[in-house]
């Protein structure tokens, strides 16, 4: 973790729902991402200007990750949905998959994020180029060692990052994106970064 | 909820399947992306037997290789591990789902639609084997 002062704020719909708690995670200081790029499998490039002028969710993960990624997409898509009825259509966040897998993933990785939302971004890249991304929303993801059939695990962070029309890291969010607290946690948030705006 | 009719159904019809105790209650494939290269399919066990019994392996047709997983969230990192066995002792239910235990399909023949069948064959400790066809349903469906 890098030292940067954080508040931990959890978003309770009622004092009975325990389960059903968003963990969001708002930075006190943003924290711009530097340069990076990555692209699609068409080879579209994804950089820090796509960024720009609209709100993104970026998440990790890699395409072999049938148990959990889905889960965490699946719900995602509702959580954004959901964040669509409540926020202006211009601040409907951009959700983005980065795999940190690209060797096995790098020619159908956009084929994967859309299965699970027709405007969802699927990108991956140079190891270097995914590890300044990593860095930058203080992410981790870790390739384990391969099995004798040359098959290998990967490990990576369940959070996912919250950037602002700017640029800035500004918020991680903690599965499993229940979509009606995730939806408030991100409407709160823009109202705050409006109020600081204005 | 199961229990009491399946009980009920062994004393009276002892098929061979449930003298061996262990009984698939459910399974299914959620469905997948098309260009996924990996499947996951949950099964629900119930052992009926005064006996723990050990599920040590998998094979499912239509895959280069299946696994028995489990993923866990430590300290805000996901990870998948590999089993090599899960015990299911007496008179216990069994129930995989999302974010735990599951069956890991590896390197599908071809892409999977909902309806299919895929056939799993469980390997127990006691060399037994059990076979049920895991219907491929939309994820949605599941709870
Ligand atoms: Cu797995």
């Amino acid at each position: 973790m890098r030292a940067v002062v954080i508040a931990i704020g959890v978003w309770v719909a009622s004092s009975l729902a325990v389960a059903a708690q968003v963990q969001g995670v708002e930075l006190d200081t943003p924290e711009p991402i530097p340069e990076f790029s990555l692209s699609d499998q068409d080879g579209q490039t994804f950089t820090p200007d796509d960024l720009e002028g609209n709100w993104t969710v970026i998440m990790f993960g890699f395409n072999s990750c049938p148990d959990v990624c889905p889960f965490t997409l699946g719900n995602l898509e509702h959580a954004i949905s959901e964040t669509a009825m409540r926020v202006r259509p211009d601040n409907v966040p951009n959700v983005v998959f980065v795999s940190v897998d690209p060797d096995r993933d790098a020619e159908v990785v956009s084929d994967y994020a859309l299965y699970f939302h027709p405007e969802f971004l699927g990108v991956t890249g140079a190891r270097d180029q995914i590890d300044t991304l990593v860095e930058a929303t203080d992410s981790f993801y870790r390739l384990m060692p391969p099995d004798s059939n040359g098959y290998y695990e990967v490990q990576h962070s369940s959070a996912v990052s919250v950037i602002d029309p700017e640029g800035n890291l500004r918020a991680k969010l903690q599965p499993p994106f229940d979509a009606g607290l995730t939806a408030e946690f991100l409407a709160r948030l823009q109202i705050a970064y409006r109020r600081e705006k204005s | 909820m199961m229990f009491r009719p399946i009980v009920c159904a062994a004393m009276l019809i002892p098929l061979p399947a449930l003298a061996e105790s262990v009984t698939v209650v459910d399974a299914w494939v959620p469905m997948a992306p098309p260009t996924a290269m990996a499947h996951v399919a949950y099964i629900t066990l119930q052992n009926d037997g005064t006996e723990p019994r050990v599920l040590t392996g998998v094979n499912a047709d239509g895959y280069a290789m299946s696994h028995l997983h489990e993923s866990r969230e430590t300290e805000g990192v996901a990870t998948m591990t590999m089993l090599h066995q899960i015990e299911i002792p007496p008179g216990s239910i069994l129930m995989m789902k999302t974010g735990g235990l599951h069956i890991m399909l590896m390197r599908p023949e071809a892409p999977i639609a909902e309806g299919d069948l895929i056939t799993l064959s469980l390997t127990f400790a006691n060399d037994e084997t059990v076979t049920v066809d895991a219907p491929v349903k939309a994820r949605d469906a599941e709870s």
